[in-house]
């Protein structure tokens, strides 16, 4: 039986007056991807971002690799050296080069030296195929091989955990094959993946489990064939209308 | 079919460069005959009285009348009082030395090979340790010179030099407080941001120079000219604190939110990501800001301080030079305009080249 | 506790109050060290002293001020003249840099040359080192007794310009400043009403009825309308004098500010943008329409920032008037200390005029900013 990789239970989340997460009841797997879906504003975002403490919660159970989340900072920085992040905007440091990119977090994250960070890097990234682009600046660099970039660095810090906050929405149609090319590798490693996309391609050749979320609460959840072709929910059936057309 | 047209005679060539350019419409015209023919007329008076009719050394100071062209000759005779103040005559090459020390790190910054978080203040600090040094002496044969005799063009430079070096680092300081999210932090910076902006240098020079010693312990209260140098350095410090808050303001929040992910401490956040960013993307404006502290030292002579207006002033007197205000101002004017004209000419080319993405 | 010491809301909170408390600590005993210096020198504290005679003069006034005046007229007499040499110098300073900016911008190569000389020479030099070339060029003109006759009513020595003034009494100024302000009203009331010339003559015609009836009723039968500078002795008597220290501040804040505010005033003409120019041209409006229906609006809303904060810095710049004896604000209140031993009361003094007067800029400016912004999603 494999343990849980991530364990939420009753988590709310209120902005002000705002009830953005109403009481999450989830467990990851260890290994599993996980596809989390839906309309926006339903709060899909948030529920990442609160896996790595980017979001605080209200109330509620949130723990990560059996790391309570929460307003222990030493905590938080040991979960954020385990859980690696991909954001929609990439999120490169514009002045450093690609190497530099990902060589820096190491170095200041895990206190690792120059030479041993410098390659892990040229590995990783030559895992996603952008190790020819070392020298140059992000902005030189395309949408895909940008965001490519952003994978690779977060992977360098030997994650346990990949969160992807909706990593192709940013793209140009012609560049989103390839991201999710290197996602999918990544997830027949049997690496731990939750990833908040609208990609369904993706989600039914990768995902172990499909999750739709409307109006902060998860509404469905089942293996991607059920979701897809026969979903029970009447909010699923909209949302999957809307989005196969 | 209409007949076809041929196309107008092309618009190049000198006379219509000039018609362009000068004679555009009637007025055009008219100014442009009118201030040429005055243009000339000044410019003659001005190089005449300046260059050809003037009297350069002091030997011939008989001839300075007042029909007579400038005397330069003012500036042989009381050059190095100017230059120098009253710094000792036979140790005024140190003098000289430690003020192109500060001038080649002033070059130095703007390449942008020691642009970095690490380099820059290094060079500073370098740059104005020599300064110190060789102007202090008291060690290696140097006999000591105390800052009260520092005067002239000397103590201006050190001044603006004593001003960037505290004052930098107070604004990233201030700017990071403001940004805080800590609210008291941030409340209480702003507050105090927003109040020295509103108040005159020359107060805050006074402040410090006459209010000080009142309020604090003898022990700590330092000489007047530190006071003084502290309290410019503050003033400095604020408005050096907005400019680089928009800069911090202008990297994206995405970034910062990387770096938390990544697990990357506040402290690299800042010195690694955020800061050669900021600076970077507001050189112009910092440039402006030196330029204008650089203009500024020239108030401190009314605190009491024999800076160069002072040296100046003094070179004047009431003596032998009284009438050759001008040409001494002048040549005042000279000193500022090299630096200050110097200075802006960079960050406008600087400027330049950001915006096109060169740099 | 190291789970507390971890926290991030313990780390927060401490913080706050460690530092709130060492900006208390640093002001409360930065209060307790002045006292007990300034007891130590046996002087009183509070803001008694302002009813006390200076016993000392100060040389340039707008109201009447003598050495047997209070501490507080003094002040104001000093605050009077910040503001008189302030927004005289904004004016010109506007007025000139204008002149500059078109210089700068219009397609006539010379303009354009010697607007940037300009810009270049008064942009680059100190103000104070100008302020004190125009002193020394005014205080070396010759003495009165050989002053330089202006057409027989107006002398130019080194000791100011004396120019003929109207003799009007203290209270004809008052009477005059009420009526400015009756207008005033009725312009803001009755602005609904026959539409924006007739108005404005008519505000005009009505100034002018009141000055004459002034000038005319209420004087004394052997007291001439227009008083005459005339040579007694060493000076002139009569008339009104523009002293040097007064001149000199005012050309050199005019003629440094001038370069800066055309500066701006020229950022504000190139930021409209080209197409909507075009459009003005496409549409049939004249050259000069175009300007003024177009061009200048739009400049004017994007180079108003700007320009509150250069019209600040010099209500600020006013101060350096103490290197040449004139005395503003910050020459009376310093004189006040050194005389009067009251530092602290008269920092505090100093600090809060020009808070005040910075603000009020500022508060202006922003409502002015705030009625003609360009409204649209912000």
């Amino acid at each position: 039986m494999s343990n849980s990789a991530i364990s939420i239970k009753s988590l709310n989340k209120h902005y002000g007056s705002f009830h953005a997460l109403k009481g999450i009841d989830l467990e990851v797997r260890e290994g599993e991807t996980l596809v989390i879906c839906g309309p926006s504003g339903s709060g899909k975002s948030t529920l990442v971002r609160c896996m790595n403490g980017l979001e605080s919660y209200t109330d509620g159970n949130l723990e990560v690799l059996g790391i309570t989340i929460g307003d222990d900072t030493q905590q938080l920085d040991r979960v954020r050296k385990r859980v690696g992040m991909v954001f929609q905007g990439f999120n490169l440091f514009p002045h450093l080069t690609i190497l530099e990119n990902c060589v820096l977090p190491q170095l200041r994250a895990l206190g690792r030296d120059r030479a041993t960070s410098t390659i892990e890097a040229v590995d990783q990234l030559k895992r996603m195929q952008v190790y020819v682009h070392s020298e140059k600046f992000p902005d030189q660099l395309s949408g895909g091989q940008q965001q490519r970039v952003a994978l690779a660095r977060a992977l360098c810090l030997q994650p346990e955990i990949m969160l992807f906050d909706e990593p192709t929405s940013a793209l140009d149609p012609e560049m989103i094959s390839e991201v999710l090319d290197v996602m999918q590798d990544l997830a027949r490693e049997k690496m731990t993946i939750v990833c908040v996309t609208h990609e369904m391609g993706f989600a039914r050749a990768v995902a172990d489990r499909v999750i739709l979320m409307a109006e902060g609460r998860i509404i469905e959840e089942g293996d991607p064939e059920q979701m897809f072709t026969a979903p029970e929910h009447e909010i699923t059936k909209e949302f999957m209308k809307v989005v196969n057309q | 079919m209409a007949a076809s047209l041929t196309a107008p005679a092309a618009a190049t060539g000198p006379v219509v460069w000039l018609r362009k350019h000068f004679f555009s419409t009637w007025y055009d015209a008219v100014f442009s005959i009118l201030f040429s023919m005055l243009i000339a007329w000044m410019v003659n008076k001005l190089l005449g009285w300046a260059v050809f009719d003037a009297i350069w050394r002091v030997e011939n100071r008989e001839l300075c009348t007042h029909d007579a062209g400038a005397c330069w000759a003012v500036i042989e005779d009381r050059g190095r009082l100017i230059l120098f103040g009253l710094y000792p005559y036979e140790e005024q090459w140190r003098s000289t030395l430690a003020c192109l020390a500060v001038i080649v790190t002033m070059v130095l910054s703007c390449l942008p090979k020691f642009w970095s978080i690490r380099r820059l203040p290094i060079l500073w600090i370098a740059g104005f340790g020599i300064f110190v040094l060789l102007m202090r002496g008291g060690f290696a044969g140097m006999p000591l010179v105390r800052s009260e005799q520092w005067g002239g063009l000397s103590l201006t430079i050190f001044i603006f030099a004593a001003v960037f070096v505290i004052g930098m680092p107070l604004a990233v300081i201030f700017a990071l407080a403001r940004r805080s999210t800590l609210p008291v932090i941030a409340k209480v910076s702003g507050l105090f941001i927003d109040l020295v902006r509103s108040l005159p240098l020359l107060t805050l020079l006074f402040a410090a120079a006459v209010v000080v010693p009142l309020l604090v312990p003898e022990a700590i209260q330092g000489t007047k000219l530190g006071r003084v140098v502290v309290a410019f350095a503050l003033f400095f410090a604020v408005y050096q604190a907005e400019i680089i808050r928009a800069g911090l303001q202008s990297t994206s929040q995405g970034q910062e939110e990387a770096a938390v992910a990544l697990g990357m401490p506040y402290w690299s956040l800042v010195v690694d990501i955020l800061l050669p960013q900021a600076f970077r993307n507001t050189l112009p404006s910092t440039i402006n800001q030196a330029v204008i502290t650089f203009k500024e030292t020239s108030v401190v002579t009314i605190i009491g301080f024999f800076e160069v207006m002072a040296s100046g002033n003094a070179a004047i007197g009431t003596g032998e030079w009284g009438n050759q205000y001008i040409e001494v101002y002048v040549f005042l004017a000279f000193i500022y305009f090299i630096f200050v004209f110097g200075l802006s000419r960079y960050g406008a080319w600087l400027e330049k080249r950001m915006r096109l993405g060169h740099v | 506790m190291n789970k507390l010491l971890s926290s991030q809301k313990f780390k927060r909170a401490s913080i706050q109050i460690v530092f709130l408390v060492s900006l208390v600590f640093i002001i409360v005993s930065l209060i307790v060290v002045g006292q007990k210096n300034i007891a130590a020198q046996g002087i009183a504290t509070g803001f008694g002293f302002l009813e006390r005679t200076t016993g000392w003069p100060i040389s340039f006034s707008v109201i009447e001020v003598t050495a047997r005046s209070t501490y507080a007229r003094v002040l104001f007499a000093g605050l009077l003249n910040t503001m008189l040499v302030g927004f005289l110098t904004l004016f010109f300073a506007t007025v000139l840099g204008l002149i500059l900016a078109l210089l700068r911008v219009s397609s006539n190569t010379l303009m354009n040359i010697v607007g940037t000389t300009y810009v270049e020479i008064f942009r680059n030099v100190p103000v104070i080192l100008q302020v004190f070339f125009w002193y020394a060029l005014l205080t070396h003109l010759p003495s009165p007794k050989q002053a330089y006759d202006l057409g027989g009513v107006a002398f130019l020595s080194n000791r100011g310009l004396m120019m003929p003034a109207p003799t009007l009494s203290a209270t004809d100024l008052w009477v005059l400043i009420g009526t400015l302000t009756a207008i005033g009203f009725g312009l803001f009331y009755a602005k609904q009403n026959g539409g924006a010339k007739r108005r404005w003559l008519i505000a005009i015609a009505a100034f002018f009825a009141v000055f004459l009836v002034l000038l005319l009723t209420g004087r004394e039968p052997d007291q001439s309308l227009i008083s005459i500078p005339e040579l007694k002795g060493l000076r002139f008597v009569g008339g009104i004098t523009l002293k040097p220290e007064f001149s000199a501040l005012l050309i050199g804040l005019v003629l440094f500010g001038a370069a800066y505010i055309g500066e701006i005033i020229r950022g504000g003409l190139l930021s409209v943008e080209r197409g909507k120019l075009e459009a003005g041209s496409a549409l049939g409006l004249s050259g000069f329409q175009i300007n003024r229906y177009v061009r200048i609006p739009l400049a004017f809303r994007a180079m108003l920032p700007s320009l509150a904060n250069q019209y600040v810095w010099l209500m600020k710049g006013t101060t350096v008037g103490i290197a040449i004896g004139y005395p503003d604000y910050f020459a009376v209140v310093s004189t006040s200390i050194n005389q009067s031993g009251q530092t602290m009361e008269l920092l505090a003094l100093l600090m809060g005029g020009f808070i005040v007067v910075n603000y009020s800029l500022g508060f202006v400016m922003n409502k002015i900013n705030d009625r003609i912004k360009l409204k649209g999603r912000s």
